[in-house]
């Protein structure tokens, strides 16, 4: 068993295990499809030999081969095992009473001599064996006809006539199966299904007691002739079959059958093809979405990095030469606490920015509602600390109008950007700070009542109104700039808003 | 008059500086330091504080909820809520569970210490900011036990969300100074009500609570 398992299996295995990984799931593939294939080949039985018929056999003595050499001889010498099945369709009734007996059957011929017949013999007057030699591990129910070597077939099945042995009937098919298990030097073993059941999923073993006879006789052959003998109109005889194993006779359930499974297997390969057709061309979509959103998250770290980096990276820099500037040699003995003081402003900035970028990307605050409590609570903070009241024309009550982090961002640093200017250049007392939604755009506005400034000048003021602009841009809005000298500053940023 | 102070924050540095803070001056006095909410529910009642400085962010009880027990077993202490970023909501739920006021952690040293005395003489210190939260509060669910506001605190908020203080309120509204100030401490009371009835409402559940 090992001997010839282990190598067998490795055969099998190696390519698997041996294969490139791209050509594994390929390779495992054919195995499978071939494994596949070759079932579906195999799987109708695999018959030595069969001969559908019919044959009518009458009155012909010892009849004539119908095997010719189909099916390796068996001897004296053999020890193999084989299966042989055939219908009749009986063409006279007997009866034991008939006044026409007859001797028909199936029977192996061996170097121009008869040996086992099964079918009706002489004397029997019944379906019987004949010419066998001796019983077997079961006996017949009714007596063997000494000297003639037949022996009635059990034949109490299901439908059957009589208890336990029956007449051939003119119109009423039978089919016999029998065994033979060569045994070499001796007779062979025989045993005999009358009318098995050969639906899909029968097997030797389920087959009903009552139906089966077994028996020893020489079942040496290289012939097989069909014989009748005596009375009546004949045997006639069709589907003739000789296999190696009693489940060739079974029908296949019909999902084992070659067509099915052939057609099975198509449509399976189709069905897996179109399936794998489908997800590649789903999950390709569905990378592309990936992508396209990686991409925009992307985008959004790569804004956040620029952010810590510009506005908390500047900063710490910047307290990092203050501090330096402090540990100085001591000759003016207020400049520690001048750097400190410094370094305190710059670091109450720092918080609130980094106050800032958390606030944008946090998902939980990407609404209207959210932004303009946040710029409410900015503005009112940061002008505390500035001789500038800050008034406030804001909604208290604002739909959750949904607001992308990036866009809050922008009008965050935007609104930022704004009261800086106007703290440090306006000389405004007051200033107003006022959002409006109508359904389409976002506008807010920071109006001082301070010097104001000749816009056209602005360019000089230096980069404020220009990132102001180039924000705004990048967040799909504007920028409306409205001053002059001695008319306090208004600036009015809006971007388009819809509903939902 | 001197005002006890103490201070609930898990961050060593931080506790240990504003502790350092209250102890340079003269009108303050810093009566206990607590890492956590915990402990500082076990040990205030031994040794209470006029106005205690409460972290949000704490290691297992939050500030928030600290504040709302702390409020139930000491209600004369006021709780000022000290928090890094301005976590509004958190901030609000504070206010609602009985603190009078909150500040952030980089408020300089003299608008913190002014802003402990305010509550501490009973000022109900509140922003445009915290003006909009509780309008929006009110207007969010209307249980009919809760209290309502009236006009005239309506009236009396929208200034404040506006961004006028106090006494341009009291100008406006021909109203002391104290007066308004009395208007903030009912609005302030009226909140914490309100979210201890709609607190009880989910507990309890209410046939007509939507």
């Amino acid at each position: 068993m090992a001997r010839y398992g282990w190598p067998e299996m490795g055969l099998r295995v190696n390519p698997q295990c041996t294969g490139r990984p791209l050509g594994g799931t390929g390779r495992r593939r054919a195995w499978w499809l071939a494994g596949l294939l070759g079932f579906a080949l195999r799987a109708p039985g695999a018959l030595l030999w069969h001969a559908p018929g019919p044959w009518l056999a009458h009155d012909n003595g010892a009849g004539a081969d119908v095997l010719r050499g189909a099916v390796k001889p068996q001897d004296d010498t053999s020890s193999s095992t084989l299966y042989f099945k055939f219908t009749v369709d009986p063409l006279a009734d007997v009866t034991i009473k008939s006044s026409a007996p007859f001797v028909a059957g199936v029977v192996l011929y061996e170097r121009g001599a008869e040996r086992l017949g099964v079918g009706n013999g002489q004397v029997a007057h019944a379906y019987s064996t004949f010419n066998a030699s001796g019983r077997g591990l079961r006996h017949a129910p009714v007596l063997s006809l000494s000297g003639k070597g037949e022996f009635d077939l059990n034949a109490a099945y299901k439908g059957s006539k009589g208890d336990a042995l029956e007449f051939p009937h003119r119109g009423e098919p039978r089919t016999i199966l029998f065994r033979v298990q060569y045994v070499p030097g001796g007779d062979d073993q025989v045993t005999v299904w009358f009318q098995p059941e050969l639906t899909p999923g029968n097997t030797e073993v389920s087959q009903l007691p009552g139906q089966i006879t077994r028996f020893m006789a020489n079942a040496a052959f290289d012939q097989l002739h069909l014989i009748h003998r005596g009375g009546g109109d004949g045997w006639r005889f069709s589907d003739l079959a000789i296999a190696t194993s009693f489940d060739d006779f079974v029908a296949p359930h019909f999902w084992q059958r070659g067509w099915v499974i052939g057609a099975g297997v198509l449509l399976l390969l189709g069905v897996t093809g179109g399936a794998v057709w489908l997800v590649q061309r789903r999950r390709g979509r569905r990378h592309l979405q990936r992508l396209e959103r990686a991409h925009a998250l992307d985008q959004e770290r790569t804004r956040i990095a620029q952010d810590l980096h510009d506005d908390l990276g500047v900063r710490l820099t910047e307290m990092l030469l203050l501090a330096e500037q402090g540990q100085g040699p001591a000759d003016d003995p207020a400049r520690p606490a001048a750097a400190l003081q410094q370094i305190a402003a710059v670091v109450r900035e720092t918080v609130q920015m980094a106050d800032g970028i958390v606030w944008a990307v946090n998902p939980h605050n990407d609404t209207l509602h959210h932004l303009a409590n946040y710029l409410v609570q900015f503005a009112e903070n940061f002008f505390r600390l500035t001789p500038i009241r800050c008034r406030l024309d804001v909604p208290v009550q604002l739909p959750p109008v949904h607001m992308s982090s990036e866009l809050r961002h922008h009008l965050l640093l935007a609104v930022k950007e704004a009261c800086h200017n106007a703290a440090r250049h306006s000389g405004a007392t007051e200033l107003w700070l006022r959002l409006a939604w109508d359904g389409v755009a976002l506008s807010i506005a920071i109006e001082d009542n301070g010097g104001g400034f000749d816009a056209a000048a602005v360019a000089e003021r230096g980069n404020g109104l220009r990132n102001l602009r180039a924000r705004l841009a990048s967040a799909g809005g504007r920028v409306e700039l409205a001053t002059a000298p001695g008319q306090g500053t208004r600036i009015r940023l809006v971007v388009p808003l819809p509903q939902g | 008059m001197l005002i006890k102070v103490a201070i609930v924050e898990d961050e060593a540095r931080l506790r240990a500086q504003l502790a350092a803070l209250l102890a340079g001056t003269r009108d303050f006095r810093c009566t206990g330091t607590y890492a956590s909410a915990e402990e500082a529910l076990r040990e205030l009642p031994r040794q209470p504080a006029d106005v205690v400085l409460m972290d949000i962010n704490l290691p297992q009880m939050s500030g928030v909820e600290c504040t709302f027990r702390l409020k139930r077993l000491l209600p004369r202490t006021q709780v000022v809520i000290l928090t890094v970023y301005d976590d509004s909501e958190q901030i609000f739920r504070a206010l609602e569970m009985g603190a009078s006021g909150y500040l952030l952690k980089r408020t300089p040293a003299e608008e913190l210490l002014k802003a402990i005395a305010d509550v501490h003489q009973g000022g109900a210190p509140m922003s445009s900011y915290i003006a909009r939260q509780v309008v929006q509060s009110f207007a969010r669910r209307t249980n009919p036990a809760a209290p309502q506001l009236s006009p005239r605190e309506e009236e009396l908020l929208a200034l404040v969300a506006k961004g006028y203080v106090n006494k341009e309120i009291a100008d406006r509204l021909g109203l002391t100074l104290e007066t308004v100030r009395s208007y903030l401490k009912i609005i302030y009371e009226k909140l914490q009500v309100r979210s201890r009835t709609e607190a009880a409402m989910k507990v309890f559940g209410s046939p007509k609570a939507d």
